[in-house]
């Protein structure tokens, strides 16, 4: 495999993927040139999704897996990014979903008979800033909408596209989440 | 909101995305492009990165058994062996046989050249019987292949886990609240280094005591793995510029004392040596032999004809003069012994029949042979996990099932031990540790995880 992106290519067309670019992809898809020029920012706004780094890169693989399979029948989805993107989406969605399932069921199921090791408090000391927390706390729609906008930067347009909703429900979702969220960290101020 | 109209919160809250988001670089992530490939055709098996984690956890690439038996070498000299003209001549092709080969069973005797210590002491592992007991009762004699460290998280918990084939797990450290997973075991044995998946800082834990402390790293460094073949100091890779990097030593401090290796555009991929005085690194100029000592570049290797280094993917030393390597893509990927010394490549094994890849599907077990993960799906169901041997054709021989419930997503090999961790039906994240003796064909109850003590298992090392 290589990184150096091969011009004509539908990757060389896409440009940064924050750039909120969307095009048609061109008929020949270098998914290993994709895959080294959109995977870190699509696992970055896994990360924003689930706050998790590992199931961050897991959704993003799957989502490459999904689109390798789908190349592979001959379906090339009409734009390859935002195909991965809805991907992540899509994948952290299942994800968060799943993870309360499970923390549901364990919390109930098991109970520790171990008292945690010695000297391992240094370990024990990141927390996450005040706001990814809110952001955590907020709606799954609500998050991705923030997401979308003020870190990959699309547009309403584009959000809308995205999440199969209209630009006024991407505009009203976004603003209820934006005082949400101003509410939220007032009142831990 | 309004595209126009700025809500007093955006600025700082761009400001926190771009934060969170900076904690996550290239070196963070640990799954590669093969692993991608490998997983689409494998019906999305995953494999412990190669990247972060391959010399280190003898995923899939082995050479753990021979790596043992080498661990009283001396150490890296001063100096480099001296530098040779890179080749010049074209490496004749290496057809492949022109008859099929029967299905293999495991062969009695060692495909390489490289020699190995079986498992002396066996054990049944489908006896092996789940239980807990602390750190202070680990055997630390009996600790080598057939043990595996094994990162577990629960609802509120993670824990360091070293587990064996009897099924016994002792809990070496508590990491709750943090993001760790577990990236090399030290040649000792003794000494795990854990790493954050998002800040990216490095921990090494001292697996007798339960202690840990932090690993010193200079900026820009990362995917850090423990030098052979003592572990005395940490080999990484540098970012030397928007994905350029290069293969580093440090020194004490965690600064470079030596750059080994340069990637160029290329992901990183390399290979030490298990004496540790020689690396073999991708580079832009092909895949080179490179000193430790001074990272002079003693030959460019010769490679098959027609294949570019860029579609080379080094795994394990095959022998004292050979490195493994998977090349070419997707249908026309091969696995090939490459000589460090100037010769011609030999060839493995052969492209797959109907076109499936090597990639992150080949391991090698201690008695040199290669064998490979195969998936059968079922309708309506996850399937069928085996391991089988390959054969130098590309086909499948004898195969063992590796009693897989879900979809695979960790293996670790050492020796004629293939540990698993699958994924219950196929689409959760609970999941279950298991251990297969790819020689009896036996496999164990779940010994951790779904079953035993619920929960997921995130990371696992094979003690060499």
């Amino acid at each position: 495999m290589t990184t150096t992106l091969p011009t004509g290519t539908v990757v060389g067309a896409l440009g940064d993927h924050r750039g909120g670019k969307m095009i048609a992809a061109a008929p020949a898809v270098d998914v290993a040139a994709l895959y080294a020029a959109h995977r870190l920012s699509l696992v970055r706004m896994a990360v924003l999704l689930v706050d998790d780094a590992t199931q961050a890169e897991d959704i993003v693989q799957d989502a490459f897996v999904g689109l390798h399979r789908r190349l592979d029948r001959g379906a090339a989805p009409e734009s390859v990014i935002a195909y991965l993107r809805t991907s992540v989406l899509n994948g952290a969605r299942s994800g968060l979903r799943k993870r309360r399932t499970v923390r549901l069921f364990l919390a109930r199921a098991h109970t520790p008979d171990h008292a945690p090791s010695a000297d391992l408090a240094a370990l024990q000391a990141e927390t996450g800033s005040e706001v990814i927390a809110a952001v955590q706390a907020l709606p799954s729609r609500m998050r991705e909408v923030l997401v979308l906008r003020f870190w990959c930067d699309l547009t309403e347009r584009q959000i809308a596209d995205l999440l199969g909703i209209s630009t006024g429900t991407v505009k009203s979702t976004a603003s209820r989440a934006l005082d949400k969220l101003e509410s939220t960290l007032g009142a831990t101020r | 909101m309004s595209e126009q109209n700025q809500h007093p919160l955006e600025d700082r809250l761009r400001r926190a995305f771009e934060a969170r988001t900076a904690e996550v670089t290239e070196r963070h992530l640990t799954h590669t492009f093969e692993d991608v490939v490998g997983e689409s055709r494998l019906q999305r098996p995953r494999w412990v990165a190669p990247l972060a984690a391959a010399a280190a956890i003898a995923v899939l690439a082995g050479g753990i058994g021979w790596a043992t038996s080498h661990e009283n070498r001396p150490t890296p000299a001063t100096t480099d062996p001296p530098t040779v003209t890179a080749p010049t001549s074209t490496a004749p092709t290496n057809t492949l046989p022109s008859t099929t080969m029967p299905p293999s069973t495991p062969p009695e005797t060692s495909t390489s050249s490289q020699t190995s210590t079986p498992v002396e002491t066996r054990v049944d592992v489908s006896k092996a019987t789940p239980r807990e007991e602390p750190r202070s009762a680990i055997p630390w004699e009996e600790v080598g292949p057939g043990w595996a460290y094994v990162m577990w998280s629960g609802p509120d918990e993670l824990l360091l886990y070293l587990v064996n084939t009897r099924g016994v797990r002792y809990r070496i450290a508590d990491l709750s609240r943090g993001t760790y997973n577990v990236v090399d075991v030290a040649p000792d044995n003794r000494r795990v280094l854990i790493s954050s998946g998002a800040g990216g800082g490095y921990r090494e834990l001292d697996a007798v005591t339960g202690t840990s402390k932090a690993v010193d790293v200079a900026p820009g460094v990362g995917s850090l793995r423990y030098s052979k073949p003592n572990g005395d100091v940490m080999l990484g890779e540098r970012e030397t510029g928007t994905s350029r990097y290069e293969a580093v030593r440090l020194d004490d401090d965690g600064n470079v004392a030596q750059v080994f290796g340069d990637f160029g555009s290329l992901p990183p991929s390399w290979s030490s040596s298990p004496d540790g005085m020689t690396h073999v690194v991708r580079t832009e100029s092909g895949i080179q032999l490179i000193g430790n000592a001074k990272g002079t570049v003693i030959r460019t290797l010769v490679l098959p004809e027609g294949v570019e280094a860029s579609s080379c993917h080094l795994r394990s030393w095959w022998s004292t003069d050979e490195v493994q390597a998977v090349c070419g893509h997707l249908a026309t990927s091969a696995v090939w012994a490459l000589s460090t010394s100037g010769g011609d490549p030999r060839l493995l094994a052969g492209p797959r029949p109907g076109g499936d890849s090597h990639t992150g599907t080949v391991f090698q077990t201690a008695r040199g042979d290669l064998g490979h993960v195969v998936h059968e799906p079922q309708e309506g169901g996850c399937g069928r996990t085996s391991a089988a041997w390959l054969n130098q054709d590309g086909t499948s021989g004898a195969r063992v099932d590796l009693g897989i419930h879900g979809r695979l997503r960790r293996l670790a090999v050492v020796d004629d031990l293939a540990f698993t961790v699958d994924v219950l039906d196929c689409d959760t994240f609970s999941s279950a540790l298991r251990v297969t003796d790819l020689v009896s064909g036996e496999t164990s109850p779940a010994l951790l995880g779904a079953g035993v003590n619920g929960g997921s298992i995130s990371g696992i090392i094979a003690v060499p």
